[in-house]
């Protein structure tokens, strides 16, 4: 106890540095961990972009108003209507693949319903069975309802599954937000054609967020004119490379931005602590030699050079601490779909592991730099501590 | 039986390219109430001896013995214990905590102290500042204090435990010629009339010849001993 209150007057002595670093270190931190789902936002990127590229996988964008008709272009009178064009490609053997998200209104326990079809089914989910003509699964947050089943539009499918929590069901351009994979249910169809009726909902839907797999040149071309004629809209196709190259992607080169910022703030804090800890310990020497002539121990010498460099990293440790017990968050109202409230969302494991990992990073530099001063100091009076 | 005595001590600096012998095989015995001077060129081994007298630095061979005990065995715990108990340091720099009051730093040793209880040091911190005449000045910061001053409030310190050796490395080195008198014969008077052994490494011929034996100590030996006076 004794070194202990010895270490608090030396920190209240160093109170600006203390109250300065503290804060610094508390803001990095807690932006450090914030960011730290740019981290899976990055790696998510990655693996779709290889996903799309491996698989050929182009993505549908349409641009501009326009209005659904689905009525012919007058010079392709000899087309099949595109409703029927979208059918087709959605079916089992097509090349098109989408989903869609129909608000559910919280019925049944799922704010949304999330169609997803064709060819987007092996790229949103893995292991799908091949079999089945609509797999039902529950989004993470309600995995407590495999083994019950859903109601929608009259049929009832089998809750088989829950999907990952970092489920993604868009195009690259174009990704659910993640407020809509929750209270979820996800409807996997591989033959659109077969189910439709049971799903009650019509191609059109898909189109926002279209792909189109291993298409050549001519489908494509087909698709953009079908599309373009029926919509009204400005439509084009776009690769992984097209996407990357056209968009410099944008998204992601910001996260790794801010992630890279953060970690050099990160290691300019790291470096801030030890040269401030190293400059306080070198600035108590003579109080640490003169209790050593004293009598104050090696132990008690190291104890008090250790709880000043514990206490040095108190207010972010805190900080954290608070933020952990009160980790307050933006969620949507049950009663209200569409608006948020501030309310207590528990932290993701990962964000707990960074933020364990980051008090341990201070702690562990501190009491390193507290053994390397304490060295230091035994080295320098160990020959004749009674002189400066 | 001398209250301390160190015998055949030897201590050598060791550095990258060459060793140092600061002390060769030196020996030194002290009686209570006796007031010594050690005194010699820069370089002789004074302070070295000082602080092994001190138990502040162990000696490369031979021993220091406290009243027939050996030291020679003692791990930092109990090393620490004992010079808190038994020695009060006084330096030329005075080693106050300087941004602390008179009354903290002379309170010091008490904290660290096992066998005085905490009602008393109020008592004997105010003695000791009495003694020292600075008892009007225990609330104020030593930094504030003029070197006399200072170094009254070093010497309040090395007494509050009653510690029975006093150890002054150029006690006078920073003062004026008033001050440095009225410190040596606090130091000599601490002998005298308290019965403490005091041992005063020294530049200065006139603080040596006060006390009741001067060591001469030249390339890390004693060269003679006895009564300069």
């Amino acid at each position: 106890m004794k070194t202990l209150f010895q270490a608090i007057r030396d920190l209240f002595r160093e109170l600006g540095f203390v109250l300065l670093y503290g804060l610094l270190a508390a803001i990095v931190l807690s932006s450090f961990i914030n960011s730290v789902s740019g981290i899976k936002r990055i790696l998510s990127t990655a693996k779709y972009v290889s996903q799309f590229k491996n698989g050929s996988v182009d993505m549908v964008i349409l641009e501009g108003m326009g209005s659904y008709k689905n009525v012919e272009p007058s010079e392709r009178e000899d087309a099949v209507p595109i409703d029927a064009f979208l059918r087709e490609g959605l079916s089992k053997d097509g090349r098109l693949g989408g989903s869609a998200v129909v608000r559910n209104g919280g019925a049944d326990g799922f704010d949304n319903v999330i169609i997803v079809v064709g060819r987007m089914v092996d790229i949103a989910l893995d292991g799908v069975p091949e079999d089945r003509q609509v797999y039902a699964a529950v989004s993470h947050d309600l995995s407590a309802m495999i083994g019950t089943s859903a109601k929608i539009n009259g049929n009832e499918f089998p809750i088989e599954a829950a999907v990952p929590k970092d489920i993604t069901v868009g195009t690259l351009y174009n990704r659910t937000q993640s407020t809509d994979t929750k209270r979820a249910l996800f409807l996997f169809v591989r033959d659109y054609e077969s189910a439709s009726a049971k799903l009650g909902i019509s191609p059109q839907q898909f189109l926002m967020k279209l792909v189109v797999v291993g298409a050549d040149e001519e489908y494509k071309s087909e698709l953009i004119g079908r599309i373009s004629g029926a919509t009204g809209m400005h439509t084009r196709i776009w690769s992984a490379d097209d996407y990357l190259q056209l968009t410099g992607d944008s998204g992601t080169k910001y996260l790794k931005l801010k992630l890279a910022f953060y970690a050099a703030a990160s290691f300019a804090l790291i470096a801030a602590m030890i040269m401030n800890l190293s400059r306080i310990i070198d600035a108590h020497e003579n109080d640490y030699r003169v209790n050593r002539l004293f009598g104050a121990t090696k132990a008690q010498t190291f104890l008090r050079m250790l709880w000043l460099a514990i206490g040095f990293n108190m207010i972010p440790a805190i900080y954290i601490v608070i933020k952990v017990m009160l980790p307050l968050g933006w969620v949507s109202r049950d009663d209200r779909p569409g608006e948020f409230v501030r309310a207590i969302v528990p932290y993701s494991p990962e964000k707990a592991a960074v933020m364990a990992a980051g008090l341990a990073v201070l702690f562990g530099t501190a009491a390193a730099v507290a053994v390397i001063e304490f060295l230091g100091f035994e080295r320098k009076y160990s020959k004749e501590i009674g002189r400066r | 039986m001398s209250l301390i005595s160190a015998s055949g001590v030897s201590k050598n600096y060791k550095t990258k390219d060459y060793t140092v012998a600061a002390l060769k095989e030196t020996s030194l015995n002290v009686e209570k109430g006796e007031a010594v001077a050690v005194i010699g060129p820069s370089g002789s081994g004074k302070s070295t001896l000082l602080n092994i007298i001190g138990l502040i630095i162990k000696p490369d061979s031979g021993s220091v013995t406290f009243d027939g005990e050996s030291t020679s065995g003692f791990g930092d715990k109990r090393l620490s214990a004992f010079r808190n108990a038994n020695f009060g340091y006084i330096t030329q720099d005075f080693a106050l905590l300087d941004g602390e009051t008179v009354y903290t730093n002379i309170r010091l040793p008490l904290i660290y102290n096992k066998s005085i209880k905490r009602s008393e040091h109020k008592k004997r911190i105010f003695d000791a500042a009495e003694r020292m005449g600075i008892s009007d000045k225990l609330t104020r910061r030593v930094s504030r204090l003029s070197g006399g001053e200072r170094q009254r409030v070093a010497i309040a310190r090395a007494i509050v435990c009653d510690q029975p050796i006093i150890l002054a490395d150029e006690p006078t080195g920073s003062l004026d010629a008033e001050n440095r008198d009225s410190v040596v014969n606090t130091l000599v008077s601490l002998a005298h009339d308290n019965g403490s052994a005091v041992i005063i490494v020294t530049h200065d011929l006139s603080v040596a010849e006060r006390c009741d034996r001067v060591i001469r100590m030249k390339d890390g030996t004693t060269m003679i001993t006895g009564s300069e006076k």
